[in-house]
């Protein structure tokens, strides 16, 4: 082995546990992230069942605004976890039309804008069968890190 | 098991978890006294200085200060004393590997803590009837989580 072969091994050593210390601080900022979280959600929940009829209309609009945050907080993070998770995956190669993954990562975000005018124009780069070959993580949440690049398309 | 009340012990470092656990099942119809230990090393003192009287089950959160849930269960299904209490899992997160280990290390059975309260009701609810339903047998692997969604065959 000659030195310029052992100093890539040793990079790419040291980049590994640089990743695995990455995926461990991303697992630990969700999970204490989550608990604070889920515990506002607690209390909201409390608040609206108990208390919902005696509050003022403006104290009621506050507190859905709250309770809307805190869901997408918690998609948030949970999307966050999942990132963090996709590392310790095994990576396999396969086939996948972008155009059922682009629908249905739109759907909802669609409904959720349908009152701002957004024209979505959607085409394809390459012939089927011909085309690029991507290569995906596959987990239980496969559209997660699309929905966030698209949510913050629309949103900037 | 067959006293009128459920002596229950949870071992959970959250005051805010705690008082939702105390709220829940001050508001569930099913007798019970609610002892709390604030990390794992207080619950094993407790353990060890009562086993004359044990508690009938134990709620255990995972991540705790000084001793955490997974070092304690281990402890207790090592305690020839303890062996036989059913632990209950009550944490944040929720891993599949985790909950393999944990049902491997004789966990009685695993929640994942709701985001809301009437669910967090249910599901402490849920788990007492199961603990009287199954006594102290370690249910299948399928039937370790316990979810709100399937409370309807409660």
């Amino acid at each position: 082995m000659n030195d310029k072969e052992k100093t890539k091994e040793e990079w790419a050593a040291e980049l590994i546990i640089a990743n695995k210390e990455l995926e461990t601080f991303l697992y630990s900022v969700s999970h204490d992230l989550r608990t604070p979280l889920r515990q506002i959600s607690m209390y909201v929940d409390l608040l609206t069942n108990r208390f919902y009829d005696s509050l003022p209309d403006k104290a009621r609009h506050y507190l859905d605004n709250i309770a809307d945050s805190s869901r997408r907080m918690s998609t948030l993070i949970d999307d966050l976890l999942q990132f963090s998770c996709t590392g310790l995956q095994e990576m396999r190669q396969t086939n996948l039309d972008m155009n059922i993954i682009v629908q249905e990562v739109l759907a909802p975000i669609k409904q959720d804008n349908r009152e701002r005018n957004i024209e979505w124009r959607i085409w394809a780069e390459a012939e089927p069968d011909k085309g690029a070959t991507f290569y995906f993580l596959l987990s239980k949440n496969d559209s997660a890190s699309f929905n966030v690049g698209f949510q913050n398309a629309i949103d900037y | 098991m067959n006293t009128i009340q459920l002596n229950i012990l949870l071992a959970e470092d959250d005051q805010d978890d705690r008082d939702f656990f105390d709220k829940a099942l001050k508001e569930i119809p099913i007798p019970t006294h609610l002892t709390t230990v604030n990390d794992g090393e207080q619950l094993m003192n407790y353990l060890y200085e009562n086993s004359e009287h044990l508690p009938d089950i134990i709620f255990l959160d995972l991540n705790m200060p000084r001793k955490n849930g997974f070092e304690c269960l281990s402890e207790i299904k090592l305690s020839k004393k303890l062996n036989q209490l059913p632990v209950i899992i009550f944490s944040t997160s929720f891993e599949q590997e985790v909950v393999n280990q944990l049902y491997q290390n004789g966990a009685q059975y695993f929640i994942r803590k709701p985001s809301e309260f009437s669910q967090f009701k249910k599901i402490i609810q849920q788990s007492l009837a199961l603990i009287a339903q199954e006594n102290i047998s370690q249910p299948t692997r399928e039937n370790f989580v316990i979810t709100v969604q399937n409370s309807l065959i409660i």
